[in-house]
């Protein structure tokens, strides 16, 4: 192991520092330091972080060089985090365009998909969705029953999605459908790009428990989409999902590790104001270090992680553990983040302009989602005890 | 950047299981290639089954391997380095202590100490043997059997002046920065060991007509430890692998490690002891060996709360450079 920047490594790090320093990173910077509580309010915030990114030749490092990217090594995007988190920056907000969309459009889409699809994916003008999930097919995805049917002209989809986030602000989306009836569980399915404002595509706010509704209902009713809109061939959709979640490992796991780090500075902070006999009365000092250290740890198994991605061109056992430690590390972030802010942060009424704007309260109720959404916690044991630890079930 | 194990990395802790109490593989390399490899070493061990990485002997001698470079020379295994009950008097020709100390070491260790006194902010450090006729020793065993509490009341007992000032002050703080990482990675390596050690029961322990691994919450408590253990993993690797040069910094991430490590690691040995059901309360299980050793570990240096006051408190700018803020 060799945690030292190379030289290159090195110049790329200073050369983002300055980009950070500069007048565009750091007015959007200063606004993100009162990130409001307020799902759309979020979404303009971090689509204007993402355009900046991209503005300033950020986005796409890891990219390859024909698809508009750079074609460094996950490193690079380590670097780039590991910046973002100094500056407490924003998460971008088509985070699922980018890191679940966009590498099933690289392994599986046709070229013209490509061309079409990948530069605004990476620009940040073409927002996509992920419609897998259904109402009886959550954790249990090989159940889906949204049908797709052969006509002359494409295809006709029928069913309801369910989860399916960001797809009020997205333009196209992917979507899992049956194509053989007759196929039992993971075999007959595909994917298909649907443009989201086809007609028979409806899609309806899914209101979650903080208030917001980043989560929609996909209504697909008759909706007809071109021949040219499957992505592989007939019958690859779980295929699809499974390289979906796998493609995604390591970018996905730096950039909701670092905003955890984010989270966590920003509770410290706050912390920081209060005397010393307080913050130890109410044993904050040693919750504090204790969570700080799980979250330095989980960020160096992030590390291990992309270091194996990068080694071995697949995500290895730790990946398995990665969502896990995560997910329940981030509750117990956003819960420490809510109770030291006491009665008042429960009692007092969002107020964006004074920048009390219950960003406290909306992550705790967030944060519950992390241990279900993209393979729940018990998920994650089993696929750990029978595939890593080899248990026979 | 290179964040993973090279090969010969990988080597070494796969080594481990051909020669369990020996060190010299580790060598005598730049401390945080040193550190990297007793924790690999540690790992290793417990993957291989080897209920404790470094026999007592072994850990002697690591000790040795560890201490010589910086002192020379060196046979003594123990630092007390509280030395708050010990007075010092030098009269210009003979140096000699009087008081009472503990030490933590392992049983039949060396005979020889090195005492820290620390008195108008001016740093010393002794040796002292524990065989002087002017010194009575009572031994005291420890929750880990192969180590003990050594009580010395020294009477006038000579003593050797070893180091003073800045260079007294920086072995007693290179050595307490070690010794928790070293902590750290014992620790993890008795967790793998005991972790190991459940998935082989589970897999094989049969009952209501199937085996406990096929038990939902057995399962999952191992997945949940396995990746606790990979987290943990991840920081001491991270931690020992920088060059310590940076003096405070690794005073840090030492504490850090045995912050993490000290939890994770006695969570992991209860879980497998809880997981072998009645076979784990057994003495000849083994586990409960591993659990009082980390118990030992974690208790250094004020243990794991101490050292969480310690970085909660810098970390909440309520210490900095060793001034409080009220």
């Amino acid at each position: 192991m060799n945690l030292d920047d190379s030289p290159s490594e090195a110049r790329f790090r200073q050369e983002f520092r300055g980009w950070l320093q500069g007048d565009t990173a750091q007015a959007l910077l200063q606004e993100a330091a009162h990130e409001p509580g307020d799902v759309e309010r979020r979404f303009d915030l971090r689509s204007r972080w993402h355009r900046a990114l991209y503005n300033g030749g950020w986005m796409g490092l890891t990219w390859p060089k024909e698809h508009g990217g750079y074609g460094y090594p996950l490193s690079y995007q380590l670097i780039l985090n590991e910046e973002m988190v100094t500056v407490e920056a924003p998460p971008i907000a088509a985070w699922v365009a980018v890191e679940l969309v966009a590498p099933v459009l690289m392994r599986w889409g046709t070229v013209e998909q490509q061309a079409k699809l990948l530069p605004r994916i990476l620009s940040g003008d073409l927002i996509a969705c992920q419609g897998f999930s259904e109402q009886e097919a959550g954790s249990d995805l090989a159940a889906v029953r949204t049908r797709a049917s052969r006509l002359e002209e494409g295809w006709q989809l029928d069913g309801t999605k369910m989860w399916t986030s960001w797809a009020r602000q997205a333009q196209i989306g992917l979507v899992l459908a049956r194509t053989d009836p007759t196929a039992k569980r993971h075999h007959g399915l595909s994917c298909f790009l649907v443009d989201m404002t086809a007609p028979g595509v409806i899609v309806e706010p899914l209101r979650m428990l903080h208030g917001g509704a980043e989560e929609n209902w996909l209504l697909l009713r008759e909706a007809k989409i071109p021949k040219d809109a499957i992505v592989g061939s007939e019958g690859d959709g779980w295929r699809i999902v499974m390289d979906s979640l796998n493609l995604a490992r390591g970018v996905s796991s730096l950039s909701r590790t670092s905003a955890l780090e984010v989270s966590l500075s920003r509770l410290v902070k706050r912390l920081r104001d209060r005397s010393l006999s307080s913050l130890r009365a109410e044993g904050l000092v040693q919750r504090v270090a204790a969570l700080h250290t799980r979250v330095q740890a989980l960020r160096w198994l992030t590390y291990r992680l992309v270091g194996e991605i990068d080694q071995e061109g697949v995500p290895g056992p730790i990946a398995s553990t990665e969502k896990l430690l995560w997910a329940q590390l981030s509750a117990d972030v956003a819960r420490l983040a809510l109770e030291i802010g006491g009665f008042q942060t429960l009692t007092e009424p969002p107020d964006w302009d004074r920048h009390t704007n219950g960003a406290e309260r909306f992550e705790y109720l967030r944060s519950l989602a992390n241990a279900i959404e993209g393979g729940t916690d018990e998920i994650q044991r089993e696929i750990i005890a029978s595939r890593v630890l080899g248990l026979e079930g | 950047m290179q964040l993973v194990l090279n090969p010969d990395q990988i080597a070494l802790r796969d080594r481990c299981h051909e020669a369990p109490t020996t060190v010299d593989e580790i060598g005598n390399a730049v401390e945080g290639v040193l550190l990297l490899n007793v924790a690999l070493r540690c790992e290793g061990a417990g993957k291989s089954g080897t209920e404790r990485p470094f026999s007592p002997e072994a850990a002697s001698a690591l000790w040795r391997t560890l201490w010589e470079p910086r002192i020379g020379n060196m046979t003594e295994l123990g630092l007390d380095v509280d030395g708050s009950g010990l007075h010092i008097s030098n009269d210009g020709e003979d140096i000699t202590v009087t008081g009472r100390s503990e030490l933590l070491q392992a049983v039949d260790s060396q005979e020889t100490v090195l005492l820290s006194c620390e008195g108008s902010g001016y740093h010393q450090v002794f040796e002292v043997s524990l065989s002087e006729p002017r010194s009575s020793t009572v031994v005291r065993p420890a929750f880990d059997p192969s180590m003990c509490l050594t009580e010395t009341t020294f009477s006038g007992t000579p003593a050797l002046l070893r180091a003073t000032g800045d260079q007294a002050s920086q072995w007693v703080s290179t050595y307490r920065t070690m010794r928790l990482f070293l902590g750290a990675a014992e620790m993890l390596g008795l967790a793998e060991y005991c972790l190991n050690a459940t998935l082989v029961y589970v897999s094989d322990r049969r009952q209501f007509g199937g085996k406990l691994a096929g038990f939902q919450t057995v399962r999952h408590s191992c997945a949940q430890a396995f990746s606790e253990l990979q987290l943990a993993r991840s920081l001491v690797y991270a931690s020992v692998a920088r060059d310590s040069s940076e003096g405070a910094k690794d005073r840090e991430a030492a504490w850090r490690a045995h912050i993490l490590v000290s939890s994770i690691a006695l969570d992991v040995c209860e879980t497998a002891i809880h997981l072998h059901g009645g076979h784990g309360l057994v003495w000849e299980s083994g586990l409960h060996s591993a659990l009082r050793r980390v118990w030992l570990l974690r208790a250094q240096e004020g243990g794991p709360r101490a050292a969480a006051d310690e970085v909660g408190e810098r970390l909440l700018s309520l210490r900095s450079e060793g001034k409080e803020r009220v």
